[in-house]
């Protein structure tokens, strides 16, 4: 009985000692599968993301396709835009005062429109300007008596050949300096010089120019000659549509571009001759004959430009010239100085005499854009003979502007 | 000592400037391959992105094709070749237009966008950084332009 009960007794040791290792060896694997599955779980997010790596991937590639496509709509659109005619212009707001008796006031000076198209060898441009803020009401008033001012300043189409050969017919500028640059966008000062107010050259003319160039190379830069040779009505009333004589005005323009190597950005010296009729108050013919030299140079950040020019016509001789050195203070900041000067004694066209200093700033924050501040003093050539002559005292001022290249 | 440290200073400065000169991307002209030009002269190359010249010799229209205002190669295509800032080419195209109704070339934000451009258009021309360059395009020699 004893031993019967000892083999129970072992045996039931040796059945808890089974069941305790089944347990162990149930959690261990338990263990294991959990961890397993926590690997799994850590693979399947690997996969998830790889796959979602794969899918980023081809969205790439579509989002490349895609903005090519885009791209040659943009570029497909631009060829559109460009099959049309360009519009561009400027506009010009001002402030001018002086001690003079006339008030100070605000100026709605310019407002104009270039419109431009070129066909291969041929272009077209042309410019509407408002200038004064034009106003007709429509209620029938004169003409004259209406506000402000409308013109057409160029309209002309060219034939491009070559460098060497273009011809324009139309209205358009003379090809002196100040003329062709004279617009607000391009020059550092709010007023134009007064030799350039005055008439020494006219300012446009209706007919033809011939003008080309040609160059050789020097060095690592060239020099360069051109010319500009016209034919046109002469400076009369109503020159868009008619003249007072067969004979026509003619002039010419020789420009030298001297090689800028190195720190010289550009030397172009000109020089040029007109003959033309000139009516006066009786509307009588006079021949006026006109010459005369201009210069640009700039160095670094030193900018010159100058202008002299000398004509005759009524037995009276006139001339007028400017002296403009500048330097660019910062790439949008240019200060300058301008020394003008005019002498012309004839009446009829408007006997202006005298001295002008001019200084002031220029600031572009894009170079579409000018604020524009100068300080002037207008020294009455007579004031020396006759200093009580109000007409004769000279005068000091401010103007100030704006303008909104577009 | 003095000349020692005026020494050492040139030698910095020279060191600095030679380091400037190594940053700035070699530019090659790159044109159709239509185009029978082979080499240009620097100033025609300044003629054609002032857009003075019009025609090639064969008659086709110019088109130059430049880069963006903001990009170094556009920074350093016109300070080498049209001796300008971008910002004064900038005021140069406002007078163009002004006086003779001329926009500035085109602008491309790649050069593979103006590989692209160049090899489609006959009379294209533009410039890449030499390591762009592909045979869908025409390398021009451009004495001066190194």
């Amino acid at each position: 009985m004893k031993r019967i009960l000892s083999c129970v007794i072992v045996l039931g040791l040796a059945m808890g000692g089974t069941a305790h290792a089944q347990q162990d060896e149930l959690a261990a694997v338990k263990a294991e599968l959990l961890k397993q599955q926590e690997i799994i779980a850590g693979l399947m997010k690997k996969v998830e993301e790889l796959e979602k790596k794969q899918a980023t991937v081809a969205t790439r590639d579509d989002l490349e396709r895609e903005t090519h496509s885009q791209q040659e709509r943009v570029n497909s659109m631009e060829e559109q835009l460009l099959s049309k005619a360009n519009l561009t212009g400027y506009y010009a707001f001002e402030y001018i005062n002086s001690d003079s008796p006339a008030a100070g006031a605000f100026r709605q000076h310019f407002l104009s429109f270039f419109v431009s198209k070129q066909i291969n060898h041929w272009s077209f441009f042309t410019e509407t300007e408002f200038e004064y803020a034009p106003h007709f009401d429509g209620s029938g008033r004169e003409l004259e008596t209406a506000a402000g001012e409308i013109k057409i300043e160029n309209a002309w189409m060219e034939y491009n050949h070559n460098r060497h050969f273009n011809v324009r017919v139309g209205k358009q500028l003379f090809p002196q300096y100040w003329q062709t640059y004279h617009y607000p966008s391009l020059t550092f000062s709010t007023q134009r010089p007064i030799n350039a107010e005055a008439t020494l050259f006219p300012r446009e003319f209706v007919g033809a120019m011939m003008y080309g160039s040609a160059s050789a190379p020097m060095g690592a830069s060239e020099v360069a000659v051109g010319y500009k040779v016209y034919v046109g009505n002469n400076q009369v009333p109503d020159s868009g549509r008619k003249d007072q004589t067969d004979s026509k005005a003619v002039g010419a323009k020789l420009q030298f571009q001297f090689p800028t190597a190195g720190r010289l950005k550009k030397f172009d010296v000109a020089a040029d001759l007109y003959r033309g009729k000139l009516s006066n108050e009786e509307a009588t013919l006079a021949t006026d004959t006109i010459w005369g030299l201009d210069a640009q140079i700039e160095v670094d950040r030193f900018l010159f430009f100058g202008e002299y020019a000398r004509g005759s016509s009524l037995g009276t001789a006139r001339y007028g010239y400017y002296l403009q050195p500048a330097l660019r203070l910062a790439p949008q900041w240019v200060a300058f100085y301008r020394n003008e000067r005019v002498d012309d004694p004839q009446p009829i066209r408007g006997g202006t005499i005298g001295t002008r200093h001019v200084t002031g700033i220029n600031f572009r924050p894009v170079p579409q854009i000018s604020f524009k501040g100068e300080y002037f003093r207008t020294l009455p050539r007579l004031r020396a003979l006759s200093p009580s002559d109000p007409k004769n005292k000279p005068t000091n001022g401010v103007a100030t502007s704006l303008v909104f290249f577009f | 000592m003095n000349c020692r440290l005026a020494g050492l200073a040139i030698v910095v400065v020279l060191g600095m400037q030679l380091a400037a000169l190594a940053q700035e991307p070699r530019i090659v002209i790159i044109v159709n391959k239509a185009n029978p030009t082979d080499s240009l002269s620097l100033a025609e190359l300044r003629r054609i992105f002032m857009k003075q010249t019009r025609n090639w010799r064969n008659g086709d229209s110019v088109v130059p094709v430049d880069w963006e205002a903001a990009s170094e190669m556009r920074k350093s295509f016109s300070k080498r070749v049209l001796n300008r800032t971008v910002t004064e080419m900038t005021e140069f195209w406002v007078q163009q237009n002004i006086t003779a109704g001329q926009n500035p070339p085109s602008t491309q934000k790649s050069a593979r966008a103006l590989l692209r451009f160049v090899a489609g258009v006959p009379g294209a021309i533009s410039y890449v950084a030499a390591g762009d360059a592909d045979d869908s395009v025409k390398v021009v020699r451009v004495a001066g332009l190194q």
